[in-house]
């Protein structure tokens, strides 16, 4: 009978939360403070950010984010959006109008979500979460999009 | 045989087990899905408030509309008309029973908000029409044109309704003196996703600026920012308040020094927040006093400060600046002889210093404004400096 409960966990893990339970998507804009706005936790919780990437450059880009509680920031970092080592589920989509017509005859863009920062939750509470995403160079992003999904741990 | 039964009962309830586990460990997303399809929105309105933004104040002025016909419009209006001789158009034009092809001529005088530069958020214009009968038209005959889907208001001359998330006023009126009906229509689209009740609350300013037309009693009174919010739609001031939304988290945590921010709706933005180096502070207030003497062409001074301000100076070649402290803003009055039309054209720049936690930015308008839209500005930029916030403090 346990291998059977394992076997059942697996099976409810695979068809609903692979890596975690999903909290929240944010997309990021670039130049634009985009939220995540009362996210109730609990202390010692481990909330990690997903970098969600659809691509065909590859291009890394800065990340500025800020966590506040009861309107004081309780933690402010940076990252960037290709920084990290575990990869799920990639894929490669084709985009072969946009991409010949602009991009010099590359004829897909690959899609993957990647583990990024963490956040040990310090007390009980609700949380903000803001993110900015900028870049060097002046323009917007082309055929490329960003954002980052909050798991629990 | 009593091991096939009891393999049955066992993968029964093992089927039933792991159908209450996913039903468990999904719940969560199922109420979600249920949540997002009860969000149906729809709009409404108490008649107290109907009575309040009809009441609101307007600084109204008088304009030549037509020939024998004078408009008084709020002033941050301005209007364009257009006179339509007989035949120009083929589609059939009617209202009511009034049928615009049976005319010489009739004038359409398209009214615009001159508040958010090349912006249009709406709609309004009114049609001028020559009618000997002023009994014509009935607000039955106006219903039955439209089959609107939703009414919020009617009276004996004006209509509001809603059909596909687009609000619309209607309203008429008849000028003895010059024998002619004005025919008021103000919309907004469905195109423009604004909530649906920032929308119906505009089309009763759209009503209360229809039936001001031909209102001659009015007097000028100087608007504060508190002033501004109440009396203006609050589809305009929650737009320029979403504008300002991120401003306070830019400042203490974002925005690098030596860049910028400028929120857009639509692709179009109305202000730029940029955070400089606290020590260049001064360069700021030296170059603007060159701009004053009229000593420099814009370009020769600071070139951050020409990078910064090049949108709203550089745009009037060989032009007179003239620069105008306003409480915490500075206001840049560019003047320009236009030999065509033989007058000076002016257009504003405001520009408002702000010191936080020793740090220091400026707030500017991206484009040059015209007359009409600046006190906005600067009341708004005021406000700003002063409260950190475009909301209106609490008495205590």
């Amino acid at each position: 009978m346990k291998k059977y409960v394992i076997g059942l966990r697996l099976i409810s893990l695979v068809s609903c939360n692979p890596i975690g339970e999903d909290l929240a998507e944010v997309p990021l804009i670039l130049d634009e403070i985009t939220s995540i706005k009362d996210l109730e936790l609990k202390k010692g919780d481990e909330v990690v950010f997903w970098s969600k990437v659809s691509t065909t450059k590859f291009s890394d880009y800065k990340v500025k984010y800020s966590i506040a509680s009861e309107n004081k920031v309780v933690a402010f970092d940076s990252t960037s959006v290709m920084s990290g080592e575990h990869t799920i589920n990639s894929k490669v989509s084709e985009s072969g109008f946009i991409s010949s017509l602009f991009n010099g005859g590359e004829d897909s863009s690959q899609e993957f979500e990647r583990e990024n920062k963490s956040f040990v939750v310090p007390k009980d509470g609700k949380y903000d979460f803001d993110f900015k995403i900028t870049s060097e160079e002046d323009g917007s992003f082309f055929a490329e999009r960003f954002s980052f999904i909050l798991r629990k741990k | 045989m009593k091991n096939t039964i009891k393999s049955i009962f066992c993968d029964s309830r093992l089927f039933l087990i792991t159908l209450c586990y996913l039903a468990i460990s999904c719940e969560r997303i199922e109420k979600q899905d249920l949540q997002s399809q009860l969000t149906q929105e729809t709009a409404s309105i108490s008649k107290e408030e109907i009575q309040r933004i009809l009441n609101t104040k307007a600084n109204l002025e008088s304009f030549q509309v037509t020939d024998d016909l004078k408009f008084s419009l709020p002033d941050n209006y301005y209007f364009q008309t257009q006179f339509i001789e007989k035949g120009e158009f083929e589609t059939e034009n009617t209202f009511g029973k009034l049928d615009f092809a049976t005319k010489e001529n009739y004038s359409n005088v398209e009214l615009h908000n001159a508040l958010f530069t090349d912006y249009s958020m709406y709609d309004e214009s009114v049609y001028v029409v020559k009618e000997k009968n002023p009994n014509l038209i009935t607000i039955e005959d106006v219903k039955a044109d439209y089959g609107s889907e939703t009414i919020y208001y009617e009276d004996q001359n004006s209509l509001v309704f809603s059909a596909d998330d687009s609000f619309t006023t209607i309203h008429f009126q008849y000028d003895a003196k010059s024998e002619s009906y004005m025919i008021y229509n103000g919309t907004i689209s469905w195109a423009k996703k604004f909530p649906l009740e920032e929308k119906l609350e505009l089309a009763f300013y759209f009503l209360r600026n229809a039936r001001n037309l031909l209102n001659t009693n009015f007097s000028k009174q100087e608007f504060t920012w508190k002033d501004y919010v109440d009396n203006r739609p609050k589809i305009e001031i929650n737009l320029v308040k979403n504008m300002f939304a991120n401003f306070e988290k830019e400042m203490s945590v974002f925005l690098d020094e030596n860049k910028s921010v400028s929120p857009k709706i639509e692709d179009f933005a109305f202000v730029e927040l940029y955070r400089f180096n606290p020590k260049k502070e001064a360069e700021i207030f030296e170059y603007l006093n060159t701009l004053n003497q009229d000593k420099i062409e814009v370009g020769e001074g600071s070139k951050w400060l020409d990078k910064l301000f090049y949108d709203v100076l550089n745009n009037f070649y060989s032009a007179n600046y003239k620069v105008i402290p306003y409480g915490n803003s500075t206001v840049v009055e560019i003047s320009r002889f236009n030999k065509e039309d033989n007058k000076t054209e002016k257009q504003f720049a405001v520009i408002c210093v702000i010191n936080k936690n020793e740090k220091a930015f400026i707030l500017k308008n991206t484009k040059a404004l015209n007359e009409k839209g600046l006190d906005f500005f600067v009341k708004m930029f005021n406000h700003y400096s002063n409260n950190n916030s475009l909301e209106i403090p609490q008495k205590k």
